[in-house]
């Protein structure tokens, strides 16, 4: 990118103010995402670009919720060969999108190659589900659920860990039921499932309930 | 003033001590212990309601101390100008649990309030935090702490999180506000994060009503912890035992998990599934809570353990019972607590040693040196005491008997069994004072042979037991069965009736006169059983046994009213009964018990079983192997033939020596030996008086099967009779010498009775021939005829001894002849007619 004066054009102006300002409620159904000011980078193209008008967001929103058979989610893993085809029909919440070849208690492979995906490496197992909403932007996001609570004892022997899902915030747009009528949202979502150590807590008690009972009367 | 007061709670902070060692999870263990011993600012009395270290374990080398103030003092630390100040502090957390006090009707609540300093430089001018918790109730102290901190280097590229852990401060079901402030401040401006919380609701107050358990579950659920009752470390059966409180009813838990970890408390060792279900209800102080149990066994010794409690996170409908996040949501984070406990050891028991065992009366003595100089004076005058008396009474003894001339009298008993000690068979000193058993069986089939044979296997290998059985003594019987039969029976101390359907089949077919005989694979001992039992049954001591796959209906009558012993069922009363000694537990006896394998037990079972399946695979297995000998002349090697009937052309033919034999009287009717036979028939025919003959003295051969011979009781034998057959043996064996007639010697082979056995003396066998050929086309003729049976007590059955016929039978045939009768058989299963039915029928 070359770098070039900064240059906003007035519509463009007026929309951050009215973002900024936050004083127009309900025509857009605009949030507030946070306390404290918007942080503005003068840098950034979204500031500076003055192109094709509605058309730039118009691009944003079909980019994201585009949908085919092999791609459908705007998040999805890098592995992108796990995950399955899906059809119309296909489309459901909590469709799962990749199948693995192992159960919880699988024994551990003898070989493993640097190449292989990750998520058949990791010590907790899971699989990628579909979360749809249909009066969402974007509608059908990819996210992981957990198949095991606990890590492979064959991997990690007797060790207390738990496998838990590391959830993330995605900002969606949420459609009301006749799609009349928006808000920005914060979807929650699965991006991960990581062993974690088990929680615990020292238990309340005094020493006097710990009962020896010994062999002979000590003398 | 103020500031008086504010520097007496700084110096009295001070001096508490520091708190153990801190775990990977902030561990507040000793958080009790700290509140005892340190004084607080409201005064000595009141203990500290929390932690006084708040450094982050993982950054021990950056302190924190905690110290309450008061919540106006601004000037603990020196201000600062503007922009000098820290930064305010980065991702604040309040975490707070239950946990249920091991009385468990009372719960408290933790509260670890955290935070981190922003990775930044402006971090390093941090000197303090001010901690201010503000409850919503107005009516509610505010209650202030300050958190000194030590200085940072900032070298690391990971920032300490500090800590503030109480258990009393904060109560159930009020509302927080949480503030903390980075300190120096300046005049304008305090850097600080605030939160909000709320706490949960007391769970021994909250409502126990089960129906909650349909919704989604509590989120207070994954913030309880268990707490234990007791546990008792038994160091002889190397087991702890483990009592736990469980989670109130709202909680909605289904099990528990019961865990032993290592030392480290990261590694399961043991661990238990206890059920809600199986929980025990104890009522306390007004309220109801719940015990768990478990019995962890088989534990080493001198090995650290954590015990541990988690109540399972799933139900088993698979709903997330601990929820943090959403509750609703089934794939969200869900953990409960594991309450644990410190370190617990199993101490081996110290072994005893033979220097401790000596150190004790020494230890003994200089506590107390009159009591074991008592003990053993009275010891040494017991057994004074004890001497003299016995010294006494010999003494009185040998003045006695030697008055008398003699100190002892010894007399000797013989052995009452001196026919079985003098025996050359049996040893004059028997090393095994063992009974001797003789079994009497019939030899029904080879599967039942091979029963009979693994019982007398199993009694002879597993008990000790002298058993007798013909299979065994086979040189015994080819060398004289007479005596055979005699000594077996004289010479055991029981006998052993094996009941079957081949017994009394045979006996019933006997008392007939039609005896059976095997078809396929004959035994040469197959009539060995006719010939014994009633021997047999004189003995004294007679047991009926039979086995399992043969019907009670067999029992011999005779037998019907002793105990019936049945093989395997009742072996232990057999044994019993065999032995004189009870065998009820005799592991020997046991199968797969605590006495293991027994292999002729093991062998009888497998013999028993394999006869049963041939029972059920030919229910009518004995009538398709045997059949019954009719009753005829016998071929070559029977010297008698059936005698012909008075004016028949065939009498007229005979020597007329044979005609001159004269009956004997009738004897005496005896009852039969056969049980369960209502026909009369054997009973009312009349029994022909039989004389005594005597045993042959030629040998045997194994092959050549069983002439049966006994000696008939000697009131019903007559020494007249004997000389008569005497004298008659040599006119008898040259009458008996006659040329077969033309056309009649094929019909030798056709016999019934014969054997393959051929008489070796051809003026006897010629005779024998003969007589035989008469006798049978007279048995054809006889078989025309009803209801008679033409028995003739010239035949003879085939199977004799080494072909050659004794004298004595070839006279009883004759003397039969002369008679001119038709003999019929008339036995009834006596004993000193026992010959009759075999003589005239064979």
């Amino acid at each position: 990118f070359q770098t070039t004066p900064l240059i906003i054009s007035p519509w463009r102006a007026l929309l951050v103010i009215i973002h900024l300002s936050g004083a127009v409620e309900g025509f857009y159904r605009i949030r507030r995402t946070g306390p404290g000011p918007d942080l503005i980078g003068p840098q950034e193209c979204y500031h500076r670009f003055s192109g094709d008008g509605a058309n730039f967001e118009r691009t944003l929103i079909n980019w994201l919720h585009r949908k085919n058979t092999t791609h459908y989610s705007p998040i999805t893993p890098s592995y992108h060969s796990a995950l399955l085809k899906l059809q119309v029909d296909s489309l459901r919440h909590g469709e799962q999108v990749t199948t693995s070849s192992s159960s919880c208690d699988a024994k551990k492979v003898d070989q493993v190659s640097p190449e292989t995906p990750l998520r058949e490496r990791a010590l907790c197992k899971f699989e990628y589900v579909l979360n749809y909403n249909p009066r969402r932007i974007p509608a059908a996001l990819t996210e992981v659920r957990c198949s095991c609570k606990r890590p492979n004892s064959k991997l990690v022997g007797r060790k207390i860990f738990e496998c838990e899902p590391l959830k993330y915030h995605v900002r969606v747009l949420m459609f009301d039921e006749n799609c009349l009528e928006y808000v920005e949202y914060t979807e929650t979502i699965a991006l991960g499932c990581i062993p974690v150590v088990q929680a615990n807590a020292m238990a309340d008690g005094q020493e006097d309930f710990i009962v020896p009972i010994s062999v002979a009367p000590q003398t | 003033m103020r500031e008086a007061s504010s520097l007496v709670l700084l110096l009295l902070a001070a001096a508490a001590t520091v708190s153990a060692a801190p775990t990977g999870n902030f561990d507040n263990s000793s958080l009790a212990d700290e509140l005892e011993r340190s004084p607080t600012a409201a005064g000595a009395d009141a203990p500290l309601l929390f932690a006084p270290d708040c450094a982050d374990p993982h950054n021990d080398h950056v302190k924190c101390t905690v110290h309450e103030v008061l919540c106006d003092d601004v000037h603990a630390v020196p201000q600062v100008k503007k922009g000098d100040e820290p930064p305010e502090v980065h991702d604040l957390r309040v975490e707070s649990y239950t946990k249920a006090n091991s009385h468990g009707h009372e719960h408290q609540l933790h509260v670890d309030i955290s935070w981190q300093m922003p990775m930044s430089n402006d971090s390093l001018r941090l000197r303090a935090f001010l901690l201010e918790v503000v409850p919503d109730e107005p009516n509610r102290d505010t209650f202030c702490y300050l958190l000194k901190v030590s200085e940072n280097s900032g070298s690391d590229p990971w920032v300490p999180r500090f800590h503030f852990a109480t258990t009393s401060l904060f109560s159930f079901s009020s509302n927080y506000s949480i503030r903390v402030k980075s300190l120096p401040r300046s005049i304008n401006h305090a850097p600080m994060t605030q939160k909000r919380v709320t706490m949960m609701k007391d769970p021994g107050r909250a409502s126990n009503d089960t129906n909650q358990c349909e919704g989604p579950a509590s989120k207070a659920a994954a913030k309880w912890t268990a707490s234990f009752r007791r546990i008792f470390l038994n160091t002889m059966s190397r087991t702890i035992n483990v009592q736990f409180v469980a989670a109130p009813k709202q909680y909605c838990f289904e099990q528990y998990e019961v865990r032993l970890l290592n030392t480290e408390g990261m590694e399961l060792l043991h661990a238990h599934i206890v059920e809600a279900k199986d929980l025990k209800e104890s009522h306390e102080n007004g309220a109801i809570i719940y015990l768990g149990e478990h019995n962890f066994t088989d534990l080493e010794y001198d090995t650290d353990y954590i015990p541990s409690v988690l109540p399972v996170e799933s139900s088993s409908a698979g709903k997330c019972l601990c929820p943090i996040d959403d509750a609703s949501d089934p794939h969200g984070v869900c953990s409960c607590i594991a309450a644990d406990w410190k370190k617990i050891r199993l101490t081996a028991p110290p072994l005893p040693t033979a220097a401790a065992t000596t150190q004790q009366p020494s230890i003994a003595k200089e506590s107390d040196s009159t009591r074991p100089i008592l003990s053993l004076l009275g010891l040494v005058v017991l057994f004074l005491f004890l001497f003299l008396l016995v010294f006494c009474i010999l003494y009185y003894l040998l003045v006695k008997y030697r008055s008398r001339g003699k100190l002892v009298r010894t007399r000797f008993v013989t052995d009452t069994q001196t026919e079985y000690l003098i025996d050359p068979r049996h040893p004059v000193v028997s090393c095994n004072s063992s009974w001797s058993v003789l079994i009497v069986y019939a030899h029904d089939s080879t599967a039942h042979e091979a029963t009979v044979l693994a019982l007398a296997e199993f009694l002879r290998d597993s008990f000790n037991i002298k058993v007798h059985i013909d299979r065994w003594e086979q040189d015994e019987i080819e060398s004289n069965l007479h005596d055979y039969i005699n000594n077996a029976v004289l010479r055991v101390d029981k006998i052993l009736i094996i009941n079957s359907v081949g017994a009394y089949y045979r006996l019933q077919a006997r008392s007939r006169g039609e005896p059976l005989e095997r078809i396929a694979s004959p035994s040469p001992l197959d009539r060995l059983f006719e010939a014994q039992i009633d021997m047999a049954l004189q003995h004294a001591r007679v047991i009926s046994i039979r086995f399992s796959y043969t019907p009670s209906s067999s029992t011999l009558f005779s037998l019907s009213p002793l105990l019936q012993y049945s093989v395997p069922e009742n072996l232990p009363l057999l044994l019993s009964a065999l032995t004189e000694n009870s065998a009820r537990n005799d592991p020997r006896l046991m199968v797969g018990g605590a006495g293991g394998y027994d292999p002729g037990l093991d062998k009888l079972r497998a013999c028993i079983t394999r006869m049963q399946n041939a029972i059920d695979a030919d229910p009518e297995w004995f009538e398709n192997s045997h059949r019954r000998v009719p009753v005829r002349a016998v071929g070559p090697t029977a010297a008698i033939a059936t005698p012909p009937a008075a004016g028949s052309p065939a009498r007229a033919a005979l020597p007329q020596q044979q005609l001159l034999v004269q009956p004997k009287e009738e004897p005496a009717l005896l009852p039969p030996l056969d049980s369960g036979i209502a026909e009369s028939s054997f009973i009312t025919e009349e029994i022909e008086p039989e004389p005594a003959i005597s045993h042959p003295t030629a040998t045997v051969p194994a092959d050549s099967g069983v002439v049966v011979h006994t000696t008939p009781p000697e009131d019903t034998v007559e020494e007249e009779e004997e000389e008569e057959e005497e004298e008659q043996q040599a006119s008898t064996s040259h009458a008996a010498a006659a040329v077969p007639a033309k056309g009649e010697e094929d019909a030798v082979e056709d016999s019934a009775y014969h054997s393959g056995s051929h008489l070796h003396d051809e003026e006897e066998g010629e005779a024998i021939e003969m007589s035989r050929m008469e006798g049978k086309r007279r048995g054809t003729e006889v078989s025309d005829d009803s209801g008679k049976d033409e028995t003739s007590s010239e035949g003879e059955r085939t199977e004799d001894l080494s072909g050659r016929l004794p004298p004595q039978r070839i006279e009883h045939a004759l003397r039969a002849k002369a008679k001119g009768d038709e003999l019929e058989t008339g036995d009834s299963g006596l004993i000193s007619d026992f010959n009759s039915g075999l003589v005239e029928n064979y």
